[in-house]
Parts: structure tokens; sequence; C-alpha cells
């Protein structure tokens, strides 16, 4: 491979790589799988987001359900273990704050099952929110609320905070697999294209060796014109996915954050978005052409 | 100094009939020698041997002093850099010029750009394509990409210069200029074997005949190998 004599600074191949039908499959087959690798790296990186919102969400804070009182008596038990539960919270070194919900919010959580008219008569369970302090341990609390409201329903949240988890990791696991794919397929793909380029230049590669040229030669083109597809491939590949994901951040800035969080990437994590993949792609397309083309050139005469 | 020496040579294609029978020889260098026989005779098959295109199938060939059978893959292309080739066909690269086409053999001995621009166009002026350098292949006639293929087989100087029917596409002025160069190779000390049906070149140029038949030497500088 040589500076060409015509246009400076330009690499030009004593074989014809970046010439015919074929010259641009590598970017082509590189930037599809890039597009796929950095769209398992986005859901990855969302994912790890929105379990953080879910998880801080939820672990740091305690639903104390007081059953919905029927007779007379019962209400006035009722409202005297609000009380208590209220006074509790308040005192309690594990509690940043906490809040008796309205009527009106009880039934907008009741809403989906009762529909917009629930009637005044019906009888509503006092639910308490409470909020902890950071990185206290709520087993203490937990017992000193048994102890004062026994009836009372006290939910940490751990059945649902578990599910959650359970959930995420999965699907970051199934992500991770998939990337793992999209690698082994980029490799495969590029062994594929290289071996025949190697085919349909055999006659060239052989006419190379035939004046001298030794199979290093002959693979550093091959590696050349690979990662320069590669690289190009790459680059496209990581702008389309960064406007796929413009776009879907676009479209769902208006969901309620409580069901889908937004994600906000940080400065790195976007870099890494653009980074990683076009890295990654590139240097398993260099290696792989390599690796290839020595292999192959040694099975020659 | 013997530059070649076939010791009862065979060869065969795959799993095809022997197509070259026991050759023994030698080539000393200095040496120039015409390679005549019938078409289908071998001649193309023993050139491929001489530039190490193909293995033998049996036998043995020592060239520039060291024997095949015992060079490793890798030291092979700098055996390769000593011999010179042209091709029937030419194989010359398409979509390079023909400036890079006959710098190539230049370049994979890792020679600077300023020395191969020289050597280049000195080589190129001399065989008449001086004007068409930056010309590429396809759009040249059959006796200028003769020219250029040979004008790259001599590029480097070689020990040993193998040709397949060199004269075969240009007439007979720039026939008579490219076997004057042969010989000026020749005269420095290259080993020369030509390839050719032409019995006008053959008759012209008075140097010693190798003569191909059905794979077999029958004429030539054959030497006496001890039946083991």
């Amino acid at each position: 491979m040589a500076k060409s004599k015509l246009i400076p600074g330009k690499y030009q191949y004593d074989i014809g790589l970046d010439q015919g039908a074929g010259a641009h499959l590598v970017a082509w087959s590189t930037g599809l799988m890039v597009f796929f690798a950095t769209l398992a790296l986005a859901v990855n990186l969302g994912l790890n987001a929105v379990t953080q919102s879910w998880v801080s969400g939820l672990s740091g804070s305690l639903t104390v359900e007081i059953k919905p009182p029927v007779t007379d008596e019962q209400k006035a038990a009722s409202a005297e273990t609000l009380k208590k539960v209220l006074w509790l919270a308040k005192q309690h070194p594990a509690v940043e704050k906490s809040r008796a919900l309205t009527r009106e919010e009880i039934l907008a959580l009741l809403r989906p099952w009762l529909g917009e008219k629930a009637p005044d008569s019906l009888p509503l369970p006092a639910i308490i929110d409470i909020t902890l302090k950071k990185d206290v341990d709520s087993a203490a609390l937990i017992a000193d609320l048994n102890k004062i409201a026994p009836d009372a329903a006290v939910d940490s949240h751990a059945d649902t905070l578990s599910d959650v988890k359970t959930l995420v990791a999965t699907a970051r696991m199934f992500v991770l697999l998939l990337t793992g794919v999209i690698i082994l397929l980029t490799a495969a793909s590029i062994a594929g294209i290289v071996r025949s380029k190697l085919a349909i230049h055999a006659q060239e590669v052989e006419t190379l060796h035939l004046v001298g040229a030794s199979d290093e030669y002959i693979a550093r083109q091959f590696r050349h014109h690979t990662l320069k597809g590669a690289m190009k491939g790459a680059l496209g590949g990581v702008v389309c996915m960064v406007l796929a994901i413009l776009g879907v951040s676009y479209m769902t800035h208006t969901i309620d954050t409580a069901i889908f969080p937004h994600v906000r990437l940080m400065p790195l994590e976007w870099i890494l978005i653009a980074a990683a993949p076009v890295l990654a792609g590139s240097l398993i397309a260099h290696f792989t052409a390599q690796r290839t083309v020595m292999r192959e050139l040694s099975k020659l005469a | 100094m013997t530059i070649v020496k076939f010791s009862n040579v065979g060869m065969r294609y795959s799993t095809g009939p022997e197509v070259l029978h026991d050759l023994s020889f030698e080539l000393q260098q200095g040496s120039f020698h015409f390679l005549t026989g019938p078409s289908g005779a071998g001649k193309t098959s023993l050139l491929k041997l001489l530039y190490l295109g193909q293995h033998p199938t049996r036998g043995i060939i020592h060239m520039l002093g060291r024997d095949l059978t015992a060079v490793p893959r890798r030291e092979l292309p700098m055996l390769r850099r000593q011999i010179g080739i042209v091709f029937q066909d030419f194989r010359l690269l398409p979509h390079l010029s023909a400036f890079d086409n006959v710098a190539l053999p230049l370049r994979t001995s890792g020679l600077a750009e300023k020395d191969i621009k020289r050597n280049v166009t000195e080589l190129l002026e001399w065989v008449g394509i001086g004007d068409k350098m930056e010309a590429r292949p396809p759009t040249l006639s059959g006796g200028e990409q003769q020219r250029i293929a040979i004008a790259r087989a001599v590029i480097n100087r070689p020990k040993l210069l193998v040709a397949d029917e060199p004269t075969g596409n240009v007439d007979s002025e720039i026939g008579t200029r490219i076997m004057h160069l042969f010989e000026e190779l020749n005269r420095h000390g290259t080993t020369v074997l030509i390839a050719t049906h032409d019995d006008e070149i053959v008759t012209r140029f008075r140097h010693p005949q190798m003569r191909l038949e059905n794979g077999t030497l029958t004429e030539g500088p054959k030497r006496k190998v001890k039946a083991a």
C-alpha cells in the first residue's frame, strides 16, 4: 500500500478493495451492528436509570394503611390509630416526614377501580405516607408501628422492590446477551466479507505474492480498508441511534414520570454511547480482518 | 555459481496427470536460455516452478542457493524479490497506473518513494511508456501492457528472470529492444530464461535452448543425477 502519486495524502490500495459493488459492505454491515449495539447500550443505561429512580422512590418510604371503618365505633378507633401513627412518625428518629393522604388523594388512587363518581358514604382506609431518612434501617420503625397499630398494614415495598429488581436484572442480562450476539455477528460478517474479497481479488493477491509481497504487506491493505469502512459505518450507526434516542425522548416526555421516569443521561454516558460502539466496532473489524486474511493467506502456496 | 538446480522434479496439478517428469538441470549465474517446445509441453508449468508459483510434487529444487523444501513460508517473499517474472497474460493490476504497477516490487521491498520515482520513471521512459505513466492498463494496447510487465519484472535487477512469451504482443522493433534489455541485464549477471514460440528471436539471438516435449527435457543444460 502506498500514497498515491495523484492525490497527496490519500492511500491507494494495490488491490482494488475500494472499487466495485461490494466496496462499502463493511461500512453497511458495521453501521447496522453499531446501531443495534448502541441501542442495547442505551437501553442498558436507561434501565439502570429507571431502576435507580424506582428503587430510590420505593426504598425510602413506608405506607401505613388503616382499615376502612364501617361502624361509628370503628371510626373512632380508626381516628385514634391515625393520631397514634402520626404522633409516632413525628417523634421517630428514622422518619424524615410523614403525612396522611387526603380523602381526594385516596379517591384518586382508587379511581381506576371505582370510576369518577365514588359515593360519599364509601368507607375509605386511612393512608399515611412516611418518608424515611437516608440510609436508616426501617425495621425498628415497623416494629414500633406494629405495636401501636396492630391492625394497620405497614408496607415497606420490599416485595415490589424485589420484583422490580429481578425484572430489571433479567432485562439487563438479556440486553447484555444481545450485545454479545451483535459482537459475534459483526465479527462473523466482517470475516465473511473479507473472505469474499480475498476470493474476488485472488489473482491480484497472487500477483502481489509473486512480485515479493509478504502476507503482512497484503494483510495491511485489507486491514486498512476494513478499518476505514468500519469507522465510517460505525459513525453513521451512532449518529442514527443518537437521533433515534432524541426522537424517542421527545415523544415520551409527556408520559407520567411515576410510570416511566425520564432518563437523563450524564455527559459521560452520552460520550460512552457515542464512543464505545465506534471504538468496539472498529477494533473488532480491524482484528477480524487481520486474523482472517493471515489465516487465508497461509493456506496459499 | 548455480542459480537453479532441479533434481528429478515432477509436477502435477491437484490429482491430474503428471505434466512435468523427472526434470534435472542446472542454470548457472549469468546464463541465458530459451525455453522452447510445442504448446502443452509444460513450459508454463516449468516457469511456475521457477518463479515459486507452484510446489513440485516430487524431486528437489535448489533456488538461489536454498533448498526450497526447507524454506519456511515467511522467507518466500525474500526469494521472490530476486526473481523477475513476465507473465504471458501480463498480470498487471488494472486499477493501478503504469507507474504504480512497475513500482510494486520496489514498494514490497520497502524502498523509499523518491528512489522508486527515479527508478520507475527512468525505466518506463526506456521502454517507451514515459508519456503514459499515469495510464491504467485497460486503456493501453497489448504491446504497451507487455512493456509495463517487462519493466515490472526487471525493476528490481533480479538474479533470475523468467519470461513467458515476452515478445508475443509487440512489433519486431520493440521485440528487439526488449531482447537487448534482457541481454543487458544478463551481462550484469542476471540469469535469463525465456519461454518462446518465436523462432526468429531464437535464431537471431543465439542463446542455448532448453526444449520441453511432453513434460520432459529433450535438449538443454541437463545434469546427471545418480540413482538413489
